[in-house]
């Protein structure tokens, strides 16, 4: 199927919008590599992505200068999905170069403005919202054992799709447009796919919830009868549901949060808490 | 091993897993699931490494780089962590309680550096004024290279120095201050969950949470497990909504579709 959707995209490509299209790919890994001004972001990695389109569009030096000036601007976009972006901007200088003087330049920079947005939406949620998620999920359960298979397999679940989506935006961009985004925004496709891949998101975070937060009360009840063995409260909890008190903390937190806690404040808040009730033996 | 070596191999393992992330596209080897695996390979206890890798992961699961915004940085803590658990005799939960305002700290040092890029900006604007393609290469990888190597240096200098100061703290902290370092170790995971759970949660969804939450704590199934129920659960619904969303299209277009066809 994959390669059926690959043919598809490069039908109507020649060999060489190919092999520029594959060297974009392959630069965009660097993306975020290295940064010139805080003020432009990622705008110099930016433009060292799509540095094969600029050097063949523009073979002379003055118009390779103002395009790279173009790009100087602001640019962030989750980069497994940034190629999209990219590619578009190879089509659009592609046409700039052939109407060159009759080409609303302006365009270029400001669509891939309006794409960063949405399209870090997407995938900051997909990718690490939700396909980090799961890939962790699995490999944190793997690594209790200490096996070099837990870091692997996490790569692995990661990464194979988040390429596979960077390459075929590579070439969706240049070849689509950006009429594609806006379709697959409003035909609803993209908030099923969210939706989806978050209900699978969701309960690993469960599932990482139950084994990774832990919270024990130690304190005991006084004897009932005399004699008998003093009662801990920790096992009414347990009774009620396994793992009550570390799910209630996690709600306390998620509500904190949302009441616009600062992250850090709250890290050392519970860090500092969790000293004190070990310390005072009411936890451990 | 003596301290340079180890401060050598922990620095190496923090280039690799850091520099090596953003060289490779943001490959997630700067997660601490693989710092964890890169330096306890190195330090030449691995199971260790991975064992405190995945702790720290789940710590650490809601703090992913959006936007470039962080709240602490993993990759520090889990290398001081896992070398200072590996070469000065620090338990687990000790290491991994250390861990945390040690990525916080590392995490506002981060933002300084960053700054460095601004003094890249001259050579970056003559760049584009002349039209200079190699430059641009040059330019963003002399930035790569100072600014994960500024970083190196420093993790270098702060296990070599701070070995012996962990070393010493520990023989002298009393026992329940240990415990409580354990129980914060065990709380600390909390906030990563509720990051991720701002992130993921949705009126529609919400109850998968729990589903995943109960069957993890009473079946212990393991997280391959609910990933594969949760995937066909989602497919599942995923082609529901699509089915849905036709039956919608098709009630509200049979207007315009006769005059097509008449027309």
């Amino acid at each position: 199927m994959s390669t059926g959707l690959a043919s598809g995209l490069k039908k109507n490509l020649s060999q060489e919008d190919i092999k520029m299209l594959d060297r974009i790919y392959w630069r965009s890994f660097n993306v975020f590599a290295g940064f010139a001004g805080s003020a432009y972001a990622a705008s110099l990695g930016y433009t060292y992505s799509i540095r094969p389109a600029l050097d063949r569009f523009y073979p002379e030096q003055e118009k390779r200068a103002e395009a790279f000036n173009r790009h100087k601007t602001w640019y962030n976009i989750t980069q497994n999905v940034g190629t999209f972006a990219m590619g578009l901007s190879a089509s659009m200088e592609k046409e700039n170069s052939e109407n060159y003087g009759n080409y609303d330049t302006e365009a270029i920079v400001s669509i891939k403005t309006s794409l960063m947005g949405p399209m870090s939406g997407i995938g900051d949620a997909l990718f690490w919202g939700i396909v980090r998620v799961i890939a962790a999920g699995i490999a944190i359960n793997m690594s209790a054992s200490g096996t070099l298979l837990a870091p692997i397999v996490f790569l692995l679940i990661y990464n194979i799709p988040s390429m596979i989506c960077r390459y075929y935006m590579t070439y969706l961009g240049y070849t689509m447009g950006e009429t594609f985004i806006k379709q697959a925004f409003e035909s609803g496709l993209i908030t099923t796919l969210t939706k989806c891949a978050g209900i699978v998101g969701l309960m690993m975070v469960g599932q990482m919830t139950a084994n990774n937060v832990s919270f024990n009360l130690a304190i005991t009840l006084p004897p009932v009868a005399e004699g008998a063995a003093p009662v801990a409260i920790q096992q009414y909890f347990d009774e009620l549901l396994l793992g009550v008190l570390p799910l209630s903390i996690t709600f306390l937190c998620y509500y904190l949060l949302s009441k616009g806690v600062n992250q850090v404040k709250l890290i050392f808040g519970i860090m500092i808490i969790g000293i004190i009730l070990g310390v005072l033996g009411i936890a451990g | 091993m003596s301290n340079v070596t180890v401060a050598l191999l922990a620095s190496l393992a923090y280039f690799i897993s850091y520099a090596g992330n953003w060289a490779f596209g943001q490959c997630m080897l700067e997660r601490p699931i693989c710092v964890g695996a890169i330096t306890g390979l190195l330090l030449g206890d691995p199971t260790t490494g991975v064992i405190m890798g995945g702790a720290l992961e789940a710590i650490y699961m809601g703090a992913v780089n959006i936007g470039g915004a962080t709240a602490a940085e993993p990759v520090s803590a889990t290398v001081l962590a896992v070398a200072f658990a590996i070469s000065s005799g620090l338990g687990m939960e000790e290491a991994l309680a250390l861990a945390v305002p040690v990525g916080l700290v590392f995490n506002s040092l981060g933002l300084v550096l960053f700054m460095l890029g601004n003094a890249f900006l001259p050579w970056y604007s003559k760049a584009c004024d002349t039209g200079n393609s190699k430059a641009i290469d040059q330019i963003l990888w002399s930035n790569w290279l100072v600014m994960y190597g500024i970083r190196t240096v420093i993790i270098f200098f702060s296990v070599y120095l701070g070995s012996a100061v962990v070393a010493a703290a520990m023989a002298n902290l009393p026992p329940q201050v240990l415990g409580g370092l354990g129980v914060a170790s065990g709380l600390i995971g909390a906030v990563g969950m509720a990051i991720l759970m701002r992130m993921l949660w949705n009126k529609e969804t919400c109850g998968w949470y729990f589903v995943g939450f109960v069957l993890a704590k009473y079946l212990n199934l393991p997280a391959i497990v609910l990933a594969i129920i949760g995937t066909v659960i989602a497919i599942t619904i995923g082609f529901n909504d699509y089915k849905m969303n036709n039956l919608k299209v098709a009630a509200a277009a049979p207007v315009s579709e006769e005059e097509d066809f008449f027309g």
